[in-house]
């Protein structure tokens, strides 16, 4: 399946939403890799849903990731 | 609960994997994220908090509704997952699965533990409201106006059955096959509308 059919195909879509089989998560991952328009695909997804949720801006908060690393730190 | 396995997905492509995307940078794949993490290597956690920290916390979020309960979870759902990695089975479910699941168990545990029915009870509403108000502004990045904005354009596009069935697979971990028994509806039928669903949302998103 090429770049465009996989695009069309919704598969991305499950990818994003956890509803993949493990070999099939790999499989998206390894062409991400290679092919920068499913990346992009994927990452538009992604971004998207965390918009869609009200979360998007999580991964920019330094503090609480380092807190968040701080107690793992602690619990080690 | 674990994702299913779908068929019409089998064996589609074949090819080598990179370590390095000159587009997007270093890339990590799920396997090798794990055994980062496995070797409680400090990068496995970084690369861990910017890929899944975003949908971990909008699942949160949907349950506890407030940002400062919503960061505490994050913070036990990532202790977690890094406490019981060598726990997380491949051949039973995605990683992203798992780490939804354990998210979504720490919020109903917190929702159903005494101290915060006590909470509850105690609370001044008058704390309470502004604070429920206030549960989408994560930082002075986004604002409310742009949150709603975006939610707004996402439900004026999504029919009300595209956000339904999205709903209760990205925030409450239904399968399709789950979401299309409680709904008695089609597999076909379900599937199409989370798909086309997503795919509203990602136009917006990049429009």
């Amino acid at each position: 399946m090429n770049a465009d059919n996989l695009i069309k195909s919704g598969i991305l879509e499950d990818f994003v939403l956890g509803l993949l089989s493990s070999e099939d998560v790999q499989k998206v991952e390894e062409l991400s890799l290679v092919n920068p328009e499913i990346a992009l695909h994927l990452q538009l997804l992604r971004e998207g849903l965390e918009m869609y949720a009200g979360s998007d801006q999580i991964r920019h908060r330094i503090e609480l990731r380092r807190s968040i690393w701080a107690a793992i730190k602690k619990m080690e | 609960m674990y994702s299913k396995n779908n068929t019409s997905t089998a064996k589609f492509y074949h090819l080598q994997p990179s370590s390095y995307n000159p587009a997007h940078g270093p890339i990590v794949d799920t396997h090798t994220l794990v055994e980062m993490i496995t070797a409680k290597n400090e990068k496995g956690f970084l690369i861990l908090y910017e890929r899944y920290s975003g949908i971990l916390y909008g699942v949160l979020l949907k349950y506890v509704v407030r940002k400062a309960l919503a960061d505490d979870l994050l913070q036990d759902t990532f202790v977690k997952i890094w406490k019981n990695i060598a726990r997380f089975d491949p051949a039973k479910g995605t990683l992203c699965t798992w780490m939804l699941r354990i998210a979504r168990n720490q919020a109903i545990d917190f929702l159903r533990s005494p101290s915060y029915q006590q909470q509850l009870r105690n609370v001044d509403l008058d704390v309470y409201l502004p604070q429920v108000d206030q549960m989408n502004k994560i930082n002075p990045n986004i604002t409310q106006e742009d949150f709603n904005d975006f939610k707004c354009q996402a439900l004026k596009h999504l029919n009300q059955k595209q956000a339904e069935v999205i709903d209760m697979i990205f925030f409450y971990g239904w399968t399709y096959e789950q979401t299309a028994t409680i709904l008695k509806l089609p597999l076909g039928t379900v599937k199409t509308r989370a798909r086309k669903g997503l795919g509203i949302i990602k136009i917006l998103y990049r429009d």
